[in-house]
């Protein structure tokens, strides 16, 4: 939209003379990319003729067979093949990259996979497209070119017609049907008539790419219902990443409960019992195990309100995402800087938790492991989407399947997000997370 | 009297140490893993164990594992599992061969260390010590109450604190009745639960826990 304002903004404040060249220089990109669609479409065509027809003979007549089988998925395959360099090239006419929707085979094994592929309504209509593209994206495509090189013929006759010599007269003519170009002055005639025909060939390439690439984006492209299925197998993954997730964290806190705060009391109660016991005999002894009972239920109030900030940090649901962040960095044992951009406090709740789980999890991993120096935190809050960056420059290397950061990206992406993590040996480590919001 | 310690927190490992120390037990060795322990077990010939039951690796039940093993290579070895939950399942899978000499208690159980020491005792003397709740939990679930409503409330009592593996001295001394009263409550019991009398302390138990695990 912007882009758009500024050029027509540009394009009135400079002379017309400008303008004009410009649109010339813009026509002729159009026209050649239209004429190079074309070719690669009369290329298509033929090679995709030659792959319907033999794979689907091949098949058909080894079908009785169980070779026949294999075939028929190597077939579809080539379809597939195929259809994707149509989809391509028109994702590339059309500036609009084409989306591929295939299903992939539930279970291991030839038989599924035979069945699947069968199945996928995108194997039928992969055929559908190549068989009519070799037919009419192959006419299409020879009158459009057929039609633009005699153009360009006519256009450039003065500079080879003397070369083309006729038979019969020895001299050098050129028979056009109408007249015959026998001089010069009949080539620059011919010249004036390929310039008058020249927009005609544009207009007839214009018409026969675009209108080609909006059939094979409509074939080739995911029908409503493929998209719907799509988006439910994602859906149902997700969510039962998502519970997985849930899960895991709830060992982890059953875990981390046995092993601090409850061993902990469990001492502190061993503790208190000796300290009664050596009460009446030896006072010192029990004012040590009472020394002791004492700092074990410290730790334990320690551990058990780590583990509660862990479920559900306090300051994240009393003062949102910004302070919640501030306050990771502070806590962190490095120097760690935040950029906040945009009204990040009107995200989702659901949301804000996840991003602060991203930002505390990447910074603990910095602390523990990469031994950086300094980290940098920036969260960006756009219309649509919310992003949490974390940089630091410590040595790299982090496991992106690491379980920490496996449970993240879990997390992440049953919110429709991403989580990216880039850590090369030798750093920089990077973990950045996306999740749409509105 | 010869302990052996299986606990992999050394907060608690330590405190048990002390612990038993101060009521005259030897620590023979004390441990943090299954495979340490089997192998003390082994070198040592301990007259009691005392035995976590989440250890390395898996800090599931590891524990539980590592007494049946003991136990399968030195049949009636005594040992007591601690635990932070009761699992019923793991008090049959102790129980099971029917000798005594076995315990399974709460960590809980460790701040009272006269209690415990006594359970630890009574274990290394081929008794049985079952956590009180572990007991209740078994007496109180809904599908044994038919045979269970037979009992009074007082036979009730006596029931639980068998279980416990408590003595009939032990029991009169704990309800303040006389031990001939016990002896009544216990074959009335036996009687109701039509459970064969025994005389020895765990084979009642066992008894108790083989009818409460098969009745209907």
């Amino acid at each position: 939209m912007a882009m758009n304002n500024t050029e027509t903004l540009d394009m009135s404040a400079v002379g017309s003379t400008t303008g004009s060249r410009r649109s010339i220089v813009a026509l002729a990109a159009t026209a050649t990319r239209d004429f190079i669609y074309l070719l690669a479409v009369l290329c298509m065509s033929i090679i995709g003729f030659v792959v319907w027809v033999t794979g689907l003979s091949l098949t058909v007549s080894l079908l009785i067979l169980i070779i026949g089988f294999a075939i028929w998925v190597g077939t579809a395959y080539a379809f597939r093949a195929t259809a994707t360099v149509d989809r391509h090239l028109a994702g590339w006419m059309r500036r609009e990259p084409i989306p591929a929707i295939y299903t992939k085979p539930s279970q291991r094994g030839f038989l599924a996979l035979v069945r699947s592929v069968t199945r996928d309504p995108q194997t039928w209509k992969d055929l559908g497209w190549i068989v009519l593209n070799s037919i009419l994206g192959f006419v299409v495509a020879t009158v459009a070119l057929t039609f633009t090189g005699l153009v360009l013929a006519y256009i450039t006759m003065p500079l080879w017609w003397w070369a083309i010599s006729d038979p019969h007269t020895q001299y050098a003519t050129l028979n056009l049907g109408i007249y015959t170009v026998t001089s010069t002055g009949w080539a620059l005639v011919t010249t004036a008539l390929g310039l008058v025909l020249a927009p005609l060939a544009f207009a007839l390439n214009r018409g026969a790419a675009s209108g080609h690439a909006a059939v094979a984006a409509a074939i080739l492209g995911p029908s409503e219902s493929q998209r719907l299925h799509a988006r439910v197998r994602e859906l149902a993954t997700t969510r039962a990443d998502a519970v997985e997730a849930a899960n895991e964290q709830l060992e982890r806190i059953e875990r981390d409960l046995h092993d601090g705060a409850q061993a902990r009391l469990v001492a502190l109660a061993m503790e208190l019992g000796m300290a009664e016991e050596e009460l009446a005999n030896n006072p010192d002894a029990a004012r040590e195990s009472v020394r002791k009972a004492r700092d074990e239920a410290l730790n334990a109030l320690g551990e058990l309100r780590d583990l509660s900030r862990g479920l559900r940090p306090a300051l994240l649901q009393d003062r949102g995402l910004g302070t919640a962040i501030e306050d990771l960095a502070h806590r962190a044992p490095l120097p760690v800087t935040v950029t906040v951009t945009g009204e990040i406090e009107d995200t989702p709740e659901t949301v804000q938790t996840a991003v602060y789980f991203v930002v505390a999890e990447a910074l603990t991993n910095t602390a523990k492991h990469s031994a950086a120096t300094t980290a940098r935190v920036s969260i960006e809050r756009t219309d649509t989407a919310i992003g949490a960056t974390v940089l630091d420059d410590g040595r790299g290397g982090a496991n992106p399947q690491g379980s920490g950061l496996a449970g993240l990206h879990k997390r992440v992406r049953a919110l429709d997000g991403r989580l990216d993590v880039i850590s090369p040996p030798g750093g920089p480590t990077v973990v950045r997370a996306e999740i749409p919001c509105a | 009297m010869r302990v052996i310690i299986c606990e992999d927190h050394a907060l608690v490992r330590d405190g048990l140490e002390r612990l038993l120390g101060n009521h005259g037990f030897d620590v023979a060795a004390s441990v943090d893993n299954p495979g340490a322990f089997l192998a003390a077990v082994k070198r040592e010939r301990p007259d009691v164990c005392v035995v976590d039951v989440r250890l390395p690796p898996s800090f599931t039940d590891e524990g539980v594992k590592a007494a049946i093993e003991a136990r399968r290579q030195i049949p009636g070895l005594p040992i007591l599992i601690l635990s932070q939950y009761v699992e019923q399942t793991y008090a049959r899978e102790l129980l099971t061969g029917g000798e005594g000499g076995v315990g399974y208690l709460l960590k809980d159980r460790v701040a009272d260390p006269k209690q415990f020491v006594d359970a630890v005792r009574r274990v290394a003397d081929g008794g049985t010590a079952l956590d009180p709740e572990a007991v209740a939990r078994l007496l109180g679930r809904p599908e044994r109450q038919g045979r269970l409503e037979l009992l009074t409330p007082r036979e009730r009592e006596v029931l639980s604190l068998m279980a416990e593996g408590r003595s009939n001295s032990a029991i009169a001394e704990k309800l303040v009745i006389t031990e001939r009263a016990v002896e009544k409550h216990v074959s009335n019991i036996f009687w109701k639960l039509d459970l064969p009398a025994t005389s020895k302390d765990h084979r009642r138990v066992l008894a108790v826990l083989a009818w409460l695990q098969t009745a209907d």
